[in-house]
């Protein structure tokens, strides 16, 4: 498994495509397919222009190239850290969204990622809070947008990178929708203005993680929600196993078919480094059966989770194919009522974090202890009164009684 | 553009092949584990075996493989 946030690789020339330099830093990009605004994070100039010219200003005092627009307003996300990783082309993942959701059958293969949108906005309503603007990245075709009531949120604004997925978003009729294009590496929203943000098996894409968390933080307001659903470590490792075995049959050496994920350990610590408190980091096995290996992977092409990492292979020998198929089946075939299936496991890790506020609750300072723990043993004895917490629902229904 | 979409449709019936011989890719995958470190074509031979029941599976069935 690659350890992502260690991993320093070589930094991309950008196409010739690009339109505007805002800083050296951040380059924006403008694909001529999708006309979909990427974000890529340099840490050097690359116009030669804009370096000669700062050479020129510095021993004539003027310059003779005409200046690049210069954005006025400063960069706002300004990561601790530089990290230039490029692991996943998010040009490519663009394109597999895009085919994926023009595809007539793009609802067959909404079933994880709608089980997932499903316990996720579960926990939304486990927080008995109205949030005003909420943000959901990644939503894919709404799977977490659909389950939003106004009694939580009250404007809500739905991002992916695909505009095709995005206009088949069904959003309830009471919450104020905007839809919007956004690459997760880089939040369009102003610092500190929103109540919650969510992400639904989308963030396992995005190349500078720590990065992406450290946006997410500035833009939510103190004491504001984040909540995020991703792929761990165990997803698809029979897939994983199977053709690992078969290419060294058939080629004699492996090449990585399925993206790095995340470890729950690590989640961990990216969230605080992000300054997120009080997580709560969760995992949850996903079992589906398939008849066969091809069907797990026409289904994942169909649910827009092709790999899109830069060291994938770009073919897959039919050879192959059916020797990982054949391994997959006599390693992990199941056998039920005559019908053989495969079974291909999701791992999802669910994780939330809070922003810093005064009003969270703290751990009372050291030295303000008065029981000992030697006496848990007699604590029926030594408490000397009881309090009984009511939830926001029970105190609802004493409200309504009265 | 036909020979792809031929390619597919004719991809899109390998299930269906590896049912007919589940035999022959059970003795593959079984010498397949079997080894500790697999080296390359270590298992050729049941892999032969696995695609000519294949090429016969698709003759049978009315593509090719």
């Amino acid at each position: 498994m690659l350890s992502c946030w260690a991993a320093r690789s070589t930094v991309l020339c950008t196409p010739r495509r690009f339109l505007k330099i805002h800083s050296t830093e951040f380059i924006w990009e403008c694909d001529r397919y999708t006309k979909i605004r990427l974000c890529y994070n340099l840490n050097r100039s690359l116009n030669a222009q804009n370096k000669l010219n700062k050479i020129l200003r510095d021993l004539y005092g003027k310059s003779i190239f005409r200046e690049l627009y210069q954005s006025s307003v400063p960069m706002q996300i300004k990561p601790a850290e530089r990290t230039t990783v490029n692991i996943f082309d998010r040009q490519a993942k663009v394109l597999q969204r895009e085919r994926a959701a023009r595809a007539s059958d793009v609802a067959v293969y909404d079933y994880l990622k709608e089980e997932v949108g499903y316990r996720l906005a579960d926990r939304i309503f486990d927080i008995k809070r109205k949030f005003r603007l909420a943000v959901d990245l990644g939503c894919g075709r709404g799977y977490v947008a659909k389950h939003i009531d106004s009694e939580y949120v009250e404007e809500l604004v739905v991002c992916d990178m695909s505009p095709t997925w995005l206009e088949q978003v069904s959003c309830p009729q009471s919450v104020k929708v905007k839809r919007e294009v956004v690459d997760e590496e880089c939040l369009p929203f102003e610092p500190a203005s929103l109540d919650l943000v969510t992400s639904s098996l989308s963030m396992h894409w995005v190349n500078d993680l720590p990065g992406a968390f450290r946006q997410i933080n500035s833009c939510l307001k103190n004491d504001g929600v984040f909540m995020g659903a991703v792929f761990g470590g165990d997803t698809l490792y029979e897939l994983r196993s199977s053709l690992q075995l078969a290419e060294l049959e058939r080629h004699g050496g492996i090449a990585p078919h399925i993206s790095p994920f995340t470890e729950i350990r690590d989640i961990g610590s990216l969230l605080t480094r992000a300054g997120f408190t009080m997580l709560t980091v969760d995992t949850d096995e996903i079992v589906v059966s398939y008849p066969s290996m091809f069907d797990l992977m026409w289904d994942l092409k169909g649910m827009g989770e092709s790999n899109a990492a830069y060291n994938r292979k770009l073919h897959l020998r039919r050879d192959t194919a059916v020797a990982a198929a054949a391994i997959y089946k006599q390693l992990y075939g199941k056998e039920q009522d005559g019908k053989c299936s495969i079974p291909a496991t999701f791992q999802i890790i669910y994780m939330l974090g809070w922003k810093p506020d005064a009003s969270q609750p703290k751990p009372l300072p050291r030295g303000s202890g008065e029981m000992s723990l030697k006496d848990l043993y007699r604590l029926d004895e030594v408490i000397s009164k009881t309090n009984k917490i009511s939830s926001d629902d029970q105190r609802a229904q004493l409200k309504k009684k009265k | 553009m036909e020979s792809v979409v031929k390619a597919r449709q004719r991809l899109r019936r390998y299930p269906e092949l590896l049912i007919e011989c589940s035999g022959p890719a059970a003795a593959y995958a079984t010498c397949v584990l079997a080894k500790e470190n697999v080296k390359q074509a270590e298992c050729d031979h049941e892999f032969q075996e696995l695609r000519k029941c294949l090429q016969r599976a698709a003759r049978n069935v009315g593509t090719r493989l």
